[in-house]
């Protein structure tokens, strides 16, 4: 990156001496800037089209703007689809964590009984299938926002109906300093089949403010209708929640003991951020909130018959490389310091009336292509047989493609065929065999996304998505008429570089698995990039039902680098045992090299510890 | 093979309007505003172009710009330069065109703008296929080059535009320029990227 600056004289002056120094010796380095070099003066000196002469237009429509007074305002489309899509995703988890009783929740006589992580798991899974409604008010404390802002507190409220109705409605009671500067943090998210609306405070980039960033009338208005069912834009309930997923994972929680919160009964469970972050995120599926790092420490009590949180609380976490990332994001915590503290005031199993889910349709209004079919339409060769007791919920078609969904109370699953589609599967997806010479390529959960399998058969590429557990959907898949297929791992080629699945069960002689890996994570999928001059093995472990982050911990190895990468990033140098890396906080990531090797390890989620404890064991 | 060891002289800067223009234009004169739209134009204008693929387009966001810059010029309070504010607000322009076009489609999550087909570029011989590549371009590597070889902007300047870090910018307009040598050099070395 710094060869390609330093053609545009960005390099101050010692790292441009130490550049002609490398470029010395490095052929490679020299081609590549040669490269660069070429592409910049042919895109300088490409013939500059024809530009009109604009001001006289312009000019009349500024004079007729100043003359009318009036503003022109314009509807603009949604500013960040993306931060849509993530909050309301981790809502929906979360909510099927606070309850899995449609019933009155029965606070009897019966000692509380100590939980192992499996049995809440099957409890869980269990109760979200007899989910139907739920309703529930949390106070919410803040901390840390901002420096003038050191403390915020919320009113939040949380609708639910099967399958795929909710509400979500933040009332911001805080008492700002500057009135006009700040805008409070409202939100309302109201969603069902069909279609959503979001309502929350407007991000405006502080250079050139938008029209509705007028101070004072900062918010943002936006509808999607024609929506597919479980599309994504929202994931639903179930699947990845605490307890359900977390609890399944013994890493970092801790079973604490029984605490008494409002004359009930509580089991106290401790756990790091990585792991309960849907449950936080939940609250949060729309409007502005401080961030939080992956091991930070949440405390959650649990209602002991029903597993609903009766309080949850974020408290900073104390490592080095909690401090160093605080830093560098600016924010002022101190360890030990709680930054978030959610307690419940009221919940209700009862449904609310059905207005509470009807989506407004102001602002600005997208459209997805669903077009609904019944179920009768849909071709029957295409459906599994075992739908794992679920029932037909909504079909149709969008684009190509037909998709079907079953649902029962907050456990969904749902199918898509595409005919057209020649995709192969990514090469991140877990190859499974599934029997009788049938093969699935499997995806755990994450933010967004429910579990997923690829299917492939002659004439057809099929997705199934779900939050039930991973073996039941690897029995569904069986139920399918469709036989599906291995895909061969022939590589495929983009501009110069090949890539090749591996298969995980066939490693390369030389490649060892860590020593060490963390709680849960095993090799899921590897692959081989091949270039002119390197060649590189990348080894992907994941969670087997649920990976939040998409990423999981991955190691990749190449051979014939003897350079670690330029990079414009500020790394830190860490030296432990024996080795010396390069951490980049933000990312996640540490590398190094070592007799000829280049090796990295990507683990968004996980402290530094934890990943140098990996390194250490390679 | 001769590798440059210093910048070439003569590196473009963008134009900078006296701050009394700036003022003059705030107070309402509207010969200042005029001075600054002339003399901006065709550099907004190409930008909008780039990002946009589409002639009619850069038209509408090259005057959205200037009017919204009209209407908010006291908001400028010269803690940023000139031609940064401008830029970023033709920006916005741009990629609320791009999202306007998209609005029918389905949302994806990333916003895109698709390669319009060449026919769209007037034909003037050598430069098509400068051209094309930086259309095939994704958005976020395709506008800081823009930025900065068709603008002259800085790294910096471009950085506060788009709202990301200078080192980030620094690796996309490396990403970028290896991916143009692909295509316009026909060129099969490269380093082995990360997926």
């Amino acid at each position: 990156m710094e060869i390609s600056a330093r053609l545009d004289g960005e390099l101050d002056r010692i790292v441009d001496a130490e550049l002609d120094a490398h470029l010395a010796s490095c052929e490679r380095c020299r081609a590549t800037l040669e490269r660069a070099a070429t592409v910049r003066r042919l895109v300088r000196t490409q013939p500059a089209p024809q530009v009109p002469n604009l001001a006289p237009e312009v000019m009349n429509l500024v004079e007729a703007q100043r003359d009318a007074g009036v503003e022109r305002r314009r509807i603009h489309p949604p500013s960040q689809e993306r931060r849509v899509r993530v909050r309301i995703a981790a809502f929906a988890a979360a909510v099927s964590a606070l309850l899995f009783i449609g019933a009155s929740l029965p606070f009897g006589d019966d000692p509380p009984q100590t939980a192992s992580a499996s049995a809440l798991v099957d409890r869980a899974q269990e109760r979200a299938r007899s989910l139907e409604s739920f309703g529930a008010t949390f106070a919410v404390v803040e901390r840390g926002w901002h420096q003038t802002v050191p403390e915020r507190r919320f009113r939040v409220h949380v609708d639910f109906a099967a399958p795929e109705r909710f509400r979500l409605e933040v009332d911001d009671l805080t008492d700002y300093p500057t009135k006009g500067e700040w805008a409070a943090n409202d939100v309302t998210l109201v969603a069902r089949a069909g279609g959503w609306s979001l309502r929350e405070p407007a991000s405006c980039p502080a250079l050139a403010p938008r029209p509705e960033c007028a101070l004072g009338a900062t918010y943002e208005e936006r509808a999607f209708v024609g929506r597919e069912p479980f599309d994504g834009t929202i994931a639903l309930p179930t699947d990845v929640i605490l307890p359900v997923e977390t609890l399944a994972s013994h890493e970092g929680l801790e079973v604490v003991g029984f605490d008494e919160i409002d004359g009930r009964t509580a089991q106290h469970v401790v756990l790091s951020y990585r792991r309960a972050a849907p449950l936080i995120a939940s609250l949060q599926a729309g409007g502005a909130w401080r961030p939080f790092h992956p091991s930070d420490v949440v405390d959650v009590w649990l209602e002991t018959q029903t597993l609903f949180p009766l309080g949850f609380r974020v408290t900073a976490g104390s490592s080095d490389d909690r401090r160093l990332w605080a830093e560098r994001a600016g924010l002022g915590d101190e360890a030990g310091q709680p930054l978030l503290e959610v307690e419940t005031t009221r919940f209700q199993a009862e449904p609310a009336p059905p207005t509470t889910f009807t989506p407004t349709q102001r602002g600005v209004v997208a459209s997805g292509l669903f077009i609904p079919l019944s179920f009768g339409e849909i071709d029957a060769d295409l459906l599994p047989t075992d739908r794992a007791g679920l029932a037909p919920y909504r079909a149709g078609r969008a684009d190509s493609r037909i998709v079907a969904a079953f649902a029962d109370g907050m456990s969904w699953l749902k199918l898509s065929a595409d005919p057209s589609s020649r995709d192969r599967p990514p090469l991140s997806a877990e190859e499974v065999a599934l029997g009788n010479g049938e093969w699935g390529y499997y995806e755990p959960a994450t933010e967004l996304r429910g579990k997923r399998l690829h299917l492939f058969s002659s004439d057809q590429n099929v997705l199934l998505e779900t939050n039930v557990p991973r073996g039941t959907l690897l029995r569904v898949a069986r139920s399918l008429p469709l036989q599906t297929n291995r895909i061969g791992s022939d590589p495929y080629r983009s501009g110069g570089i090949a890539l090749r699945r591996l298969d995980i069960d066939a490693m390369p002689e030389d490649w060892t698995e860590p020593a060490f890996l963390p709680p849960g994570y095993d090799l899921r999928a590897g692959f081989n990039t091949i270039t002119t001059s390197t060649r590189s093995l990348t080894a992907i472990f994941r969670n087997s039902e649920i990976e939040y982050d998409g990423v999981g911990l991955r190691i990749t190895e190449t051979q014939g680098q003897t350079v670690l990468p330029p990079t414009p990033e500020r790394a830190v140098d860490i030296t432990t045992g024996d080795l010396s890396v390069r951490w980049f906080p933000e990312r996640g990531e540490i590398d190094w090299i070592d007799d000829g090797t280049y090796t990295s390890i990507l683990a968004p989620s996980f402290d530094l510890q934890t990943i140098l404890r990996v390194a250490r064991s390679l | 093979m001769d590798v440059p060891a210093t910048p070439p002289a003569g590196r473009r800067s963008v134009f900078e309007p006296e701050p009394e223009v700036i003022r003059a234009a705030q107070r309402g004169d509207l010969g200042a505003f005029e001075e600054i739209v002339r003399r901006y134009q065709a550099d907004l204008w190409r930008l909008a172009l780039h990002l946009t693929h589409n002639e009619t387009s850069a038209h509408d966001v090259t005057q959205e710009a200037f009017v919204r810059a009209y209407r908010f010029l006291s908001r400028y309070r010269g803690d940023s330069r000139f031609s940064t504010w401008l830029v970023s607000i033709t920006r916005n322009c741009a990629l609320d065109e791009i999202r306007k076009g998209q609005r029918h489609r389905r949302i994806t999550g990333r916003l895109e703008a698709e390669p319009a087909p060449v026919a769209e570029f007037r034909d003037e011989g050598l430069g098509i296929e400068v051209r094309e590549a930086l259309a095939l371009l994704p958005l976020e590597l395709r506008e800081p080059i823009v930025l900065i070889d068709v603008l002259g902007t800085s790294y910096r300047e471009v950085a506060a535009i788009v709202g990301a870090p200078v080192g980030t910018i620094k690796s996309r307009v490396h990403r970028g320029r290896e991916q143009l040598a692909r295509w316009l050099l026909a060129d099969d070395t490269g380093s082995a990227e990360e997926l």
